[in-house]
Order: structure tokens, then C-alpha cells, then sequence
């Protein structure tokens, strides 16, 4: 392992940065009169902010190393979930459902997805199990995040044994903010760390293509850099299939399953029922403000993820260069994980260059700034899913009361408690798992919800019957296919292998890297479709 | 055939259809940068 980051430097950025988020903080909380602004902000956010706010919420540590690693291990094909990323998180996202959801969640006085869900199918079921799964599944992957943005903040600084108090203290800036500034101080904290991000990922690619001499050479060299003949395939951390970095595997096999059906499908797909997304458009000002947000949006997102995609890949022909060795096989051999190959990399190669610890330094604050802004808006949505959804059906049912929960206190209760459980699954979570808890989140909740938030837009008269068997069948198929078909996500609850005796029911298949998404998702949309029709039938009888 | 040093069309067509987005996100966001703020009615 490389030495340390230069403290001085990071200590002085780290702290201007602090004091800059705190501030942020503070105008979030002087600008939040009722707990409307909490939720919501004040209904005229801008067209910057938004699109700076939604890239840096939905591009987390997990898409700049979770996702940078996987892409050193499988190559370049991850390049089609910058397209994904581009094409349905956010062109789909904003054109299909962001206008939409931004009039009905509006005239309905929707103020959260939860909200949004239960209004339209006058459904308090819908409600509290949407929030419900906000509460249950959400904190994992603000876990997952958290974990991802300490580890490598500690590895790359050297300073692993504090790697406690940098847990706790990232924890606390995030809460302080997020519980007094509320939805105001997310959205504006996430545009300022979403330009240094920017800054910190174009510096990035720039220098590794120098490095290698150029675009052309250096994708030549990782071209050039594949040898079937010279490679066993599971000392590259991959599977039957694999073709290289600068190619896709061929299609059917494991590899390709993996590749295709986890990492593009499953996240690409489930980017369009983010609960913490959908409060963006929700809280934009008009549907020309979100369609002004698709520019920089768009190039943020391209820089963001397609940087951190092309220099996973290209890490490779770094370390064989310079040890021998894959970037997995180097990572592996100094008792890392795949998450660490992309800061290790951008250690090792800035120690070279001019700068070079401002730049590792600037990385660093990209880092911690890519996993607070995702952690804050998540926190945020746990809250709210707390204290003011699940709360407000539980009072008006207790106390026959009408309307929604009004107490901001309650919503900052709630970020306060799961901020601290969320803090105690980073100790229990195992390594590597920043990529898969992403797509485990993302995944249920698209197999759960995107039929019914479909419908609930594009319908005159939304079907409250269709959209339960459509989110009974979406949750159920996916838990089964998460516990019982793939080897990948098995391992977060083990049921199968204390039933059978197998880790999943087809081992060793193709189909045991298949992403339960892939089956439950169309399995969603057809009890949808059933429904539907079968209702449509009863009215014409 | 090679796109700045790569062969495979599936990841030249990835790096393409990324630029294309942002090109369209660009084109949209113009084309209607001059539409009405009024609230559209949805059913």
C-alpha cells in the first residue's frame, strides 16, 4: 500500500469544505419556516441547483468507486451504464416522469414519493409500505455508501486506525445539516459538492490519459493489454465469458449475466423510482426549469460516471505495468477489496505528478463529497418517510384526524435515530459491498414501485387494485429470486443455504447470476396488466 | 475499425451513445427554454 495523503494540504481543504457545508446548513435552517420547506424547500428551486442536485444525489461514492472498481474488473462494458445512467436516469427520468410528477404531486399536495404514491391511488396501504420499504431497505444502501466514502477516505490518508472517528464524524456533519437545514440545505450542499466533484473527475481522466499518452494510446494499451491464453479467469475476479476490458462478454454467459442483468439493468432500471429523486422534480419551480436542468445535468453525469468508468478500466494497464498485475489481482494481493483499486490507483499515480497531493487531496474531498451528498438526501427521505408519512397515517387513524403530519421535530427524531443505525451497519456490512447493496436498493425498489408510479402519471383513473397485486408481486418475486436464485445477493440473508443446503437453488448456472430484478420486474408489470384487464372486463359486463 | 483505440463496436456504441444523450439533453433544453411557465392539467 502506497503512503498517505499529505495531511496538511487535506486538513486545510477538509476544513474550508466543513465550514462551507455548515454554512449551507445555516441557510437551510433560517430559510425553513414549516415543515412544507422542510419537505419540499420553498417550490422555486432553480434549474441549477436542481440538476447539481440531483447528479450528485444519484451519483454516489458507489458510482465513483463501487461502480469505478467493478469497471477495472469487467472492463469497459460498464461504459453502457454511463449510457443508462444518461439515457433513463435522466432523459426518461425528467421527460417521462419528472413534468408529470412534478404537476400531479403539486395539485394532489404531495410531499414525498410516499405521499405522492398514496394520494393518487387514495390508498393508505400504499403509503406506509412505500415508506416502510424507504425505512427498511434505504438504510442499507446509506450504509453501504457511508462505509464505501470512510474506507477509502482512511486507506488513502493513512490514517485507518481513526477510521472510527472519521465514521462518526462524517455521521455528524451530514446530520447536523440534513436535521436542521432539511431539504433547502440538501439540495444546495449537493450543488456544491457536486462542482467539486466535477472538478475532481475531469482532473482525474485528464491525467490518466496523459499519463498513458493519450486517449488513443491509452485505450491501445488496454486493448493490447488482453491475453486469453495468458489469464486464468478467477485470478481476475470474473467469469466464463470474459473477453478483455475493451470488450463485452459474450452473450449468455456468466460473466455477461453479471455484467448485464446486476450492474446495467438492475441500476439503470431502478434509478427511475429513487424516493429521494423524485422530491427533485417535486420541488422545482416549473417544468421548464427541469428541462433547463438536462444540460448540466447531463454533463455532469457524463463527466462523473464516464471518468470514473474509462480510468477503472484503464487502471489495469497501470498496475501490469508497474507490479505484474491486474488491477484486481493487485488490489487482492495487499488485502483490499474491488472498491479500494480506484483510490489506490489515484494514490499511486498523483504521487508523480506536479501537484500531485492537491490533486490526491482534491480527489479525496470528491470522495467525501460524492458519499455526504447521496448520504444527506437519503437521510433526508428516511426521515420524512418516518415522521411525517408513516407518522401522519398513524395519527390520523389513532386520533381520526385529517391531513399530514406538520411536526418538523419529528422528521429531524427520525433522521437522527437511523443516522445512528446506519452508523452500526457500516461495522456489520461485509467489504466490497458498496455495488451490490446498490443494486439490491435500487432493484426493489423499481421491481416494487415503477409499475404503479408509471401508471399512477400516464392513467386517468389510476387502479388502486392493480397497483397493490403490481407492488405485492414485484416485492415478493424479488425478495424470492434475491434469497433463493442469485449467488450474489444471497449472501445478505442466507435462508437458502439453511433450507437446502445450497447458497441457491441453481449453483453454478447462469442463472444464479441473473439479478432478481430482471424476472420480478416483468413479473410486476404483468399482475399490473392482469388487473387491469380483468377490471376493465367487470365494467363492460 | 477503431474509435480511439477500440475495436468493439458494443463499447464504441456505449462511448456514442453517451455523447448522443448529452447532445439531445443540449438540444432539448434550448428547443424549449422559451415555453409558457403555465401549469398543464393532468387527469
Amino acid at each position: 500500500m502506497t503512503e498517505g495523503v499529505d495531511l496538511t494540504i487535506f486538513i486545510a481543504m477538509t476544513a474550508v469544505f466543513i465550514v462551507i457545508t455548515l454554512l449551507l446548513g445555516w441557510y437551510g435552517y433560517k430559510n425553513t419556516a414549516n415543515n412544507q420547506e422542510f419537505l419540499l424547500g420553498r417550490n422555486k428551486t432553480g434549474p441549477v441547483i436542481i440538476a447539481l442536485s440531483y447528479g450528485a444525489t444519484f451519483l454516489s461514492a458507489s458510482a465513483v468507486i463501487g461502480f469505478g472498481g467493478q469497471s477495472a474488473v469487467h472492463g469497459m462494458t460498464l461504459l453502457w451504464l454511463c449510457f443508462l445512467n444518461l439515457f433513463l436516469g435522466l432523459i426518461v427520468a425528467f421527460l417521462v416522469f419528472g413534468g408529470r410528477t412534478r404537476r400531479i404531486g403539486r395539485r394532489l399536495g404531495a410531499s414525498t414519493f410516499a405521499d405522492f404514491l398514496g394520494k393518487v391511488y387514495k390508498s393508505k396501504g400504499i403509503r406506509v409500505f412505500t415508506a416502510a420499504l424507504i425505512l427498511v431497505m434505504m438504510p442499507i444502501y446509506a450504509a453501504a455508501v457511508l462505509k464505501g466514502g470512510v474506507n477509502s477516505l482512511a486507506v488513502i490518508t493513512g490514517l485507518t486506525e481513526y477510521y472510527n472517528y472519521i465514521l462518526i464524524g462524517l455521521s455528524l456533519i451530514v446530520a447536523v445539516y440534513v436535521v436542521y437545514g432539511g431539504i433547502i440545505a440538501v439540495m444546495y450542499n449537493d450543488a456544491f459538492q457536486a462542482a467539486i466533484m466535477f472538478i475532481g473527475m475531469a482532473v482525474i481522466l485528464i491525467v490518466t490519459y496523459c499519463y498513458f499518452g493519450g486517449v488513443t494510446a491509452g485505450n491501445s494499451a488496454l486493448e493490447n493489454l488482453w491475453d486469453a491464453s495468458a489469464f486464468d479467469l478467477k485470478s481476475l475476479g470474473v467469469a466464463e465469458g470474459f473477453n478483455g476490458w475493451t470488450s463485452v462478454a459474450d452473450f449468455g454467459t456468466k460473466e455477461w449475466m453479471t455484467v448485464v442483468t446486476t450492474f446495467l439493468m438492475g441500476v439503470g432500471i431502478g434509478a427511475l423510482t429513487q424516493p429521494q429523486l423524485v422530491v427533485r422534480y417535486m420541488s422545482a419551480k416549473s417544468d421548464r426549469d427541469l428541462n433547463k436542468s438536462l444540460i448540466i445535468g447531463s454533463i455532469f453525469m457524463l463527466v462523473i460516471v464516464g471518468s470514473a468508468y474509462t480510468v477503472g478500466s484503464l487502471t489495469n494497464v497501470y498496475f501490469i505495468d508497474n507490479y505484474g498485475l491486474t488491477s484486481y489481482q493487485y488490489i487482492t494481493s495487499i488485502g483490499l477489496g474491488t472498491d479500494f483499486i480506484i483510490p489506490e490507483y489515484i494514490l499511486e499515480i498523483f504521487k508523480s505528478v506536479t501537484f500531485g497531493d492537491l490533486f490526491i487531496s482534491l480527489f479525496l474531498l470528491s470522495l467525501i463529497c460524492a458519499s455526504i451528498s447521496t448520504i444527506s438526501a437519503l437521510m433526508h427521505t428516511i426521515g420524512v418517510a418516518g415522521g411525517y408519512d408513516l407518522y401522519s397515517v398513524y395519527r390520523n387513524r389513532k386520533y381520526k384526524a385529517k391531513g399530514d403530519s406538520q411536526s418538523i421535530n419529528l422528521n429531524r427524531l427520525f433522521i437522527v435515530v437511523f443516522m445512528i443505525l446506519v452508523v452500526v451497519y457500516c461495522y456489520l456490512m461485509p467489504k466490497d459491498i458498496i455495488a451490490k447493496a446498490t443494486s439490491v436498493f435500487m432493484g426493489i425498489t423499481a421491481a416494487a414501485l415503477l409499475p404503479a408510479y408509471f401508471h399512477s402519471l400516464y392513467s386517468k383513473k389510476p387502479s388502486r387494485v392493480a397497483a397493490i397485486a403490481s407492488i405485492a408481486v414485484g416485492s415478493i418475486s424479488y425478495l424470492f429470486c434475491a434469497l433463493f436464485i442469485n449467488a450474489g445477493t444471497c449472501v445478505f440473508l442466507p435462508i437458502c443455504q439453511a433450507i437446502t443446503g445450497s447458497n441457491v437453488l441453481f449453483p453454478g448456472t447462469a442463472i444464479a447470476a441473473l439479478d432478481p430484478l430482471i424476472i420480478a420486474l416483468p413479473l410486476s408489470i404483468i399482475a399490473m396488466i392482469i388487473v387491469l384487464l380483468c377490471k376493465r372486463n367487470d365494467n363492460e359486463m | 475499425m477503431s474509435f480511439f483505440g477500440l475495436t468493439d463496436p458494443w463499447i464504441i456504441a456505449a462511448y456514442v451513445g453517451c455523447i448522443l444523450c448529452v447532445v439531445f439533453c443540449i438540444w432539448y433544453s434550448l428547443k424549449t427554454r422559451n415555453d409558457p411557465e403555465e401549469e398543464e392539467e393532468d387527469d
